[in-house]
Order: C-alpha cells, then sequence, then structure tokens
C-alpha cells in the first residue's frame, strides 16, 4: 500500500497537481447477528481502497478536487488521481489560504491498544460472544425477544502527502448490540443498548445483554406522568444523544463560518454550567477514537472545548482553520458509518476524536436522591431532527422512569422532552461515575460521557 | 420533471452539473438579504449491479441516479429557520434540468422566508395536516419499517401478528412499490434476483403484506415478494422498503382544513424515528401553519410531533386527493440505501404537537 501511495503522488505532481494527498485502508470484519436463542447471520467481509485529494494553483487561485478507487492497483489509483485533477479545474477556487499538512517532524505516538484477537482473529471469536450474550439474554424469563449483533474489525490506514508527511497505524473496533421485548399479558416493552471498545470483552457483552432484558422488564405497564418543567437525570445514552447531534455538529468550524452553528459568536463566553468541561482528547489508547494523526496528517491532540462552562474552542480542520483565529486542525476525519471503515470514500469533515466529559462521583442512586423528584431518562429517538441552528430540540424519551423521593417508582408513557442546548447545558448540576463510551458520529469517532442530572427541561 | 428521455449522465459535462448547483443557490440568494445562507447539492451516479444465483437467475442492471437539493437558511427576529427541497430520479440524464432548479430553489427559500416570521407553538393534542413530505415519512417510519420481515420473523414488530387485521383507519392504503418508473427506490429485481412488484402493504386499513427477502419468506411460508436490498457487495441482503407511499384519496386540501376548528399544517421535515416493538414515534416539521376555523392562518417555527404509531394511524380522517413522491435514504443495519417516499395531504384527528425546533 505505501508504495502505491508514493506512486500516486508521483502521477498526479507530474499531471500539474501542486500538492497531491492520498488516504488508503485496509478493513477486515467479522459479524454475527442472533435472534431469539439462534444465529441467523455470519459474515466475514474484507476491504481496502484509495482516497486522492490533489490541490491545483492556477495564479494563485487554488482549488481542491478528490476521487478515489476500490481497486488498490496502480492504473486504478492513476485513474483516480486524474478524476480528482479534472475535478479541480472545475471547482471554483477557495477563497481562504489553503495548503495539505506540511509538518514533518516527528509525532507524539499514542500507545498501540489494538486487540490481537481482533487482528488474527476470525469469525469464531464472534459467534463465541454472540452465543453467550444469547445464554445471558435467557435468563429473564419475561423477555420474550432478543436480537443482538457482534462485530469485530480491524482497520490500517495509510496516509501520505506531496510535502513530505506520512504515517500509517492500525485500530481495532469491539461493538456489541442487543434489543430486547418483554411481554407481561397485552402489555409489551422493549430495550436497546450497545457497546463499543478497542478490545474483546466477554464480561460487557454479557452484562450488556442481561441488562437489556432487564431493562425490557422494567419498561412493562407504564404509566402518564404530568407535563410540565421537570427536573431529570439523562442517562449516558440520552446525553450522547443530544450532544451529538447538536453540540458536535455546531463545534464544527465550517458550520460557524456558515453561520449555521448555535455556537457562532459564543466563543469565551458562557454555555454551560460551571460544573461542564469538556475536552477532546484523540491520545488516550483505551478510547476508539484515538489516532496519531488525523485524516490530513495533522497530529491529534487534547484539545479543551468548554472549561467550567465556557466555549474555549471549535473544531477545525485545514480547510476552516484559517477562519478562525483562535483554531487549531487536527480534527479533519474522513468519516465512515459503516463497521466496513470505508474512509477513503469521503473527503475530511469535522469531528471530534474522543468528545470527553469528565465523570462525576454519584452513582444512579446518589444522583436520584439528589434528584429527589423527576424523570429518568435511559435514551431517546429524533434527537437527529433537532436545530444545530437554534440548538432547540423536542424528543421522545425512551426507556424512561418517573423517580418519587429519590427513587425510580415506574416506567413512562411516550412523552416529549424539549428545550435547546443551552438550557441543558446551564441546566446540568451533577455528572454520574457511570461513563460509557458510544460511538458519534463515524467509526472512529466516540463520545465518554456519564449521566447527567439537569434542572428545568420541559416535558409535555 | 420527468424524464422524456433516458440519456446517459455522460452526456451532461461537469461544467452544467456545476450550473445547475450555481442555479440552486443563485435563485435561492436572489430572494434578498434574509436568506442568511443556501446550500445547494448536484449528485449523479451511475452503477452495474450483477447477481447470479445456483437456481438459475444471472440479472444485470444498470443503476442511473440524479439527486439535487437546495437547503435555504433564513433569520428574522434574531429566529433562523431552513428550509429544504429535494429531488432524485433513477429516470435518466434529462430528468432535472436548470428550469427545475430554478423551482426547488424558489420554493425553498419562500418556505424559508415564511417560516423564518413564525410563532412558536405551544404543545397541545390537535388536529393535523401532514403536507405530503412529512406524510411520506411519517408512513415510512410508523408503517414500513414494521412490515420489513426480519423484524416480523424476529417478532421486533408490533404488526408481527397483524396480517388481515384492522392496524389502521379504512381511508389508509399502503403501498410499497420498486416498480415505479423513475422511483427514487425502484429496481426491476431485488438483490437476491427476485422480480419485484407492487406490494399492497394496507388495504383500506388491514394490514395485507409484509415485504420480505427469501429467508424471512421461507421463515413465515409465504412467497418471496422482491424485498431484498443490500448496499453494497459488502454486505448480506434484507428486507427493505423501495418507494412507500400512501394512496391518494378523494379530498382538496380545503376540504380537509374546513373541518377544523383548531389544528397545524406541518410541511416538510427533518426526520424521524420509530421504536418498531411499541411504536411509539417523534418526526419534526420544518415549519408549520395554525389552521383556525379551517382556514390558515398564523404561521409557526417548525415543529416535534409524537405519539404511538398505531393509535395515529387509526386517527387518520381524511385523504387529499394529489400525490407526491420525493428521494430519500435510509439507514439500517448499517446499511444505507435509496428509497423513495411520498403520498398526498392527510388529517390525524388529533396528535400531540408543538415546541419549536
Amino acid at each position: 500500500m505505501k508504495a502505491l501511495l508514493l506512486q500516486a503522488i508521483s502521477h498526479g505532481l507530474k499531471l500539474g497537481s501542486s500538492q497531491v494527498e492520498v488516504f488508503g485502508s485496509r478493513t477486515r470484519v467479522a459479524s454475527v447477528s442472533f435472534e431469539n436463542g439462534r444465529l441467523n447471520n455470519i459474515e466475514e467481509r474484507e476491504d481496502a481502497g484509495v482516497g486522492v485529494r490533489v490541490l491545483r494553483s492556477d495564479c494563485g487561485r487554488i482549488s481542491v478536487g478528490s476521487s478515489f478507487t476500490t481497486r488498490t492497483s496502480s492504473d486504478a489509483l492513476k485513474t483516480a488521481v486524474a478524476h480528482a485533477l479534472a475535478l479541480a479545474k472545475n471547482i471554483s477556487p477557495i477563497a481562504r489560504k489553503f495548503s495539505f499538512e506540511g509538518n514533518t517532524t516527528k509525532r507524539p505516538q499514542i500507545r498501540s491498544q489494538e486487540d490481537p484477537a481482533i487482528v488474527n482473529g476470525n469469525v469464531s471469536e464472534a459467534v463465541a460472544l454472540a452465543k453467550s450474550m444469547m445464554e445471558a439474554a435467557k435468563l429473564n424469563p419475561r423477555v420474550r425477544t432478543t436480537t443482538g449483533n457482534i462485530t469485530l474489525s480491524y482497520f490500517r490506514g495509510f496516509f501520505r502527502n506531496s510535502l513530505g508527511v506520512e504515517g500509517s497505524y492500525p485500530s481495532t473496533l469491539f461493538q456489541a448490540s442487543m434489543s430486547a421485548v418483554a411481554a407481561r399479558g397485552n402489555n409489551d416493552a422493549s430495550a436497546y443498548d450497545s457497546l463499543c471498545a478497542r478490545e474483546i470483552s466477554h464480561e460487557n457483552a454479557i452484562q450488556l445483554a442481561q441488562k437489556v432484558g432487564d431493562i425490557a422488564v422494567s419498561q412493562l405497564k407504564p404509566k402518564s406522568t404530568k407535563k410540565g418543567i421537570v427536573n431529570v437525570i439523562l442517562g449516558p445514552d440520552a446525553l450522547q444523544e443530544l450532544c451529538t447531534n447538536i453540540l458536535a455538529i455546531a463545534l464544527r468550524g465550517n458550520m460557524v463560518a456558515k453561520k449555521q452553528s448555535c455556537l457562532r459568536g459564543k466563543f469565551g463566553r458562557s454555555v454551560a454550567s460551571e460544573v461542564v468541561n469538556i475536552e477532546d482528547n484523540g491520545t488516550l489508547p483505551a478510547l476508539v477514537g484515538s489516532k496519531p494523526f488525523d485524516d490530513e496528517g495533522h497530529e491529534v491532540c487534547h484539545k479543551d472545548i468548554v472549561r467550567k462552562g465556557i466555549l474555549v474552542s471549535y473544531l477545525n480542520n485545514l480547510s476552516t482553520v484559517s477562519e478562525d483565529p483562535n483554531g487549531q486542525p487536527g480534527n479533519g476525519i474522513r468519516v465512515s458509518y459503516t463497521d466496513m471503515m470505508k474512509k477513503y470514500m469521503t473527503t475530511p469533515q469535522i469531528l471530534p476524536h474522543n468528545l470527553i466529559i469528565k465523570p462525576g462521583k454519584n452513582d444512579l442512586q446518589g444522583l436520584t436522591e439528589d434528584l429527589e423528584a423527576g424523570i429518568f431518562i435511559r435514551s431517546l429517538i429524533g434527537a437527529h431532527t433537532a436545530n444545530r441552528v437554534t440548538g432547540r430540540f423536542a424528543v421522545a424519551p425512551q426507556m424512561a422512569y418517573k423517580v418519587r423521593r429519590g427513587e425510580i417508582e415506574y416506567p413512562i408513557k411516550e412523552t416529549v422532552l424539549s428545550g435547546s442546548i443551552f438550557e441543558l447545558l446551564k441546566g446540568i448540576k451533577s455528572f454520574g461515575q457511570d461513563a460509557v463510551q458510544m460511538l458519534s458520529g463515524s467509526t472512529d469517532s466516540s463520545c465518554y460521557f456519564p449521566s447527567a442530572l439537569v434542572e428545568g427541561l420541559i416535558i409535555s | 420533471m420527468h424524464a422524456t428521455r433516458w440519456g446517459s449522465l455522460e452526456d451532461i459535462s461537469i461544467d452544467e452539473k456545476m450550473s445547475i448547483c450555481k442555479e440552486l443557490v443563485e435563485t435561492a440568494r436572489s430572494h434578498g438579504n434574509r436568506i442568511l445562507t443556501a446550500n445547494g447539492l448536484y449528485q449523479d451516479t451511475y452503477g452495474e449491479r450483477s447477481i447470479a444465483t445456483s437456481e438459475g437467475s444471472i440479472i444485470q442492471l444498470e443503476d442511473t441516479r440524479i439527486y439535487c437539493s437546495i437547503r435555504a437558511m433564513a433569520r428574522k427576529n434574531n429566529k433562523t429557520v431552513s428550509a429544504t427541497e429535494s429531488f432524485g430520479s433513477t429516470g435518466g440524464a434529462d430528468a432535472f434540468t436548470k428550469a427545475d432548479a430554478e423551482k426547488l430553489a424558489q420554493t425553498a427559500a419562500t418556505r424559508a422566508l415564511k417560516s423564518s416570521g413564525g410563532k412558536v407553538l405551544h404543545t397541545r393534542t390537535i388536529p393535523v395536516i401532514m403536507d405530503p413530505r412529512v406524510t411520506g415519512v411519517f408512513i415510512h417510519e410508523a408503517v414500513g419499517h414494521l412490515v420489513e420481515g426480519d423484524v416480523v420473523v424476529s417478532r421486533e414488530s408490533i404488526l408481527h401478528n397483524k396480517i388481515n387485521t384492522r392496524i389502521a383507519s379504512s381511508l389508509l392504503t399502503v403501498y410499497d412499490d420498486p416498480t415505479m418508473i423513475g422511483g427514487w427506490g425502484s429496481s426491476k429485481y431485488d438483490d437476491e434476483a427476485t422480480r419485484t412488484t407492487e406490494r399492497v402493504l394496507v388495504k383500506n386499513g388491514r394490514l395485507k403484506e409484509f415485504i420480505v427477502d427469501k429467508s424471512a419468506a421461507a421463515t413465515l411460508r409465504i412467497r418471496a415478494n422482491g424485498g431484498a436490498r443490500v448496499e453494497s457487495y459488502s454486505f448480506a441482503p434484507s428486507p427493505r422498503m423501495s418507494n412507500t407511499y400512501i394512496d391518494s384519496g378523494d379530498m382538496s386540501f380545503e376540504e380537509l382544513a374546513e373541518d377544523i376548528h383548531e389544528g397545524v399544517l406541518v410541511v416538510g421535515t427533518r426526520g424521524g424515528q420509530v421504536d418498531s416493538s411499541t411504536g411509539s414515534f417523534q418526526f419534526n416539521a420544518e415549519e408549520a401553519q395554525l389552521i383556525l376555523n379551517g382556514r390558515l392562518t398564523t404561521v409557526l417555527f417548525g415543529v416535534s410531533f409524537s405519539g404511538n404509531t398505531l393509535t395515529t394511524l387509526k386517527n387518520i380522517d381524511g385523504i387529499g386527493k394529489d400525490l407526491s413522491h420525493f428521494p430519500n435514504s435510509c439507514i439500517k443495519g448499517g446499511q444505507m440505501v435509496a428509497t423513495g417516499t411520498g403520498g398526498p395531504y392527510v388529517r390525524v384527528s388529533h396528535l400531540t404537537i408543538g415546541g419549536e425546533t
């Protein structure tokens, strides 16, 4: 792959590109899905491809073209380079200063955390995990239906540009998901949860299966709840849904520049309560979004985003950083939605590597005692329909419970939770100790969020 | 905007494609300074699929797609709203022209400007008329996903045991039709080489058919009906929707509105979500307008509405006669496929609606 990338760069320069950047990857995936105690789909897949970006300079006017190929041959790559250059000729020049990454100094190495069982393993590892989860799911007799999936992905990314920046890194990803339907008489209730990690954990997968079954049963016979302004505990999933769909997008430098971000004009200002500290840290080996450099070859580092409630940074890539006087690049990520990590098919967008909220000291019992009365919401649906420009949302809580006198009392019926991201962040009083890692917008971008006790959201 | 000639994408130069995209943006921006930004997209794809099976089928299919969209954002009194219009067709290279782009952009800009002067609707339960775009997404989420064979087989769907049972108002008929000419989710054969057919999901309120691949069909002991789809060769097929829509009724918009003392018209959507095992759903509308005594009155900001699928389907009490189809995409199990959604204006007797999104 490395020799191929070098050939592509030479070819791009020969055709008249002023700069060339290539990103290649090889991915191997084992995936097993199961339902109601039987394995129903087992897959092993492999993928490889190369994405190309060329920079064309014409009398000082710069334009960028991109292309990709799924055939890792020299000829296919030359064709992709020619396509990228042809597109660059037709694209309007970009007004701002732009160059591919030119810093060739040695990058800080993050400790490699790939799981050898995924690197060397095959589908039998995923089958064993799935069987363990199916056994665990049987434990609760009220659970009528279970479905789940185990996916093990091994990815290796290769980067090189014509300015001499190059690198390669491996990555492993373990994903498990489970949904369960519980039944009592004519009453059905469901639950869903998932986990992701760098390394396989049988224990966590089994716990997930048991937990989902128990949550489904705890949802049976829901009752209506009173409407109005309430205090809530947002579980890690619920907090992640809202922050990923509003905050992580509003932090993007391009959204700020295009006036499409609710965080525009808020740099240096209070956007959250003082207990809120948010960072993006792509250097922590255990988190799935960590990598030595981003998909533009810029080193990944730790970045404070919100410090004691004050917005102190937006996220940028090489394309947007010139418009942000306080910005640093390093968040250029070629987005991949599927486990195949076909990152070469996309061009670098702006995403956090690992968006982290530091956990608090309380367990769930402690948080409900602090809440005294309100709603505990494990998850919610519809966060993707939130308005990123205004920050307002109206979403449907899932797996939600009434809390009274510091105790979880009963599951609640369909309701709507509404407010703005600022009301939510400013209403946060404390965090739980239960931070979990979840994928967020791409298979190599994550959130690490705990539960949050929030005052003053609207239930209707 | 329908294709009269099934041209090749190579007939369109990059300059022409760029000019369509520019037309989208410039037309939207020509509506004045209150249009804050306008983002236009032109996208075309050409693909070939080959499917061979040990049963003797050898199928080769060409897939030509054009997709255009425009998102206009408008601002008034410190409030920012957006409106998106899109067009998609599998009907050849000349399915979309600069004139079509101009119309699309005008609609998006006009809608954004209109709703930027909106008021907030406090949450309440009242009659709602869904526009065709909202109708399409609603029926995709609320019925389509619940009749896909895999969730029926696993019994995750609340409709898994409801064939021939009344699940909706008798006014409601829902199709999933992969044979629709030029449809965004159309294909002559599915990805298991089964010839596709029009599927009647709901007929006069009764659940009639599931969308199945060969595996689900065998488990349910029914015929495969061409519902197997994949994103690419990387994946195994599973039952997926094609072009899902509510069939037209016989009422004009005025007739749908005339009985409403106080209600809301919802227009455009940023999407929605349904929990298939409980049927609870949440949807968002880009804009809304209050209906008072049968007349459209105050413009509202985008709203959110939610409820239970089966209850809402039973509360449909009026269906319009003008049917429209729209391009969408659907992600399930990590696979994205092109799906069409559509329908006419549909009235629901009561729905919980409100908020400011």
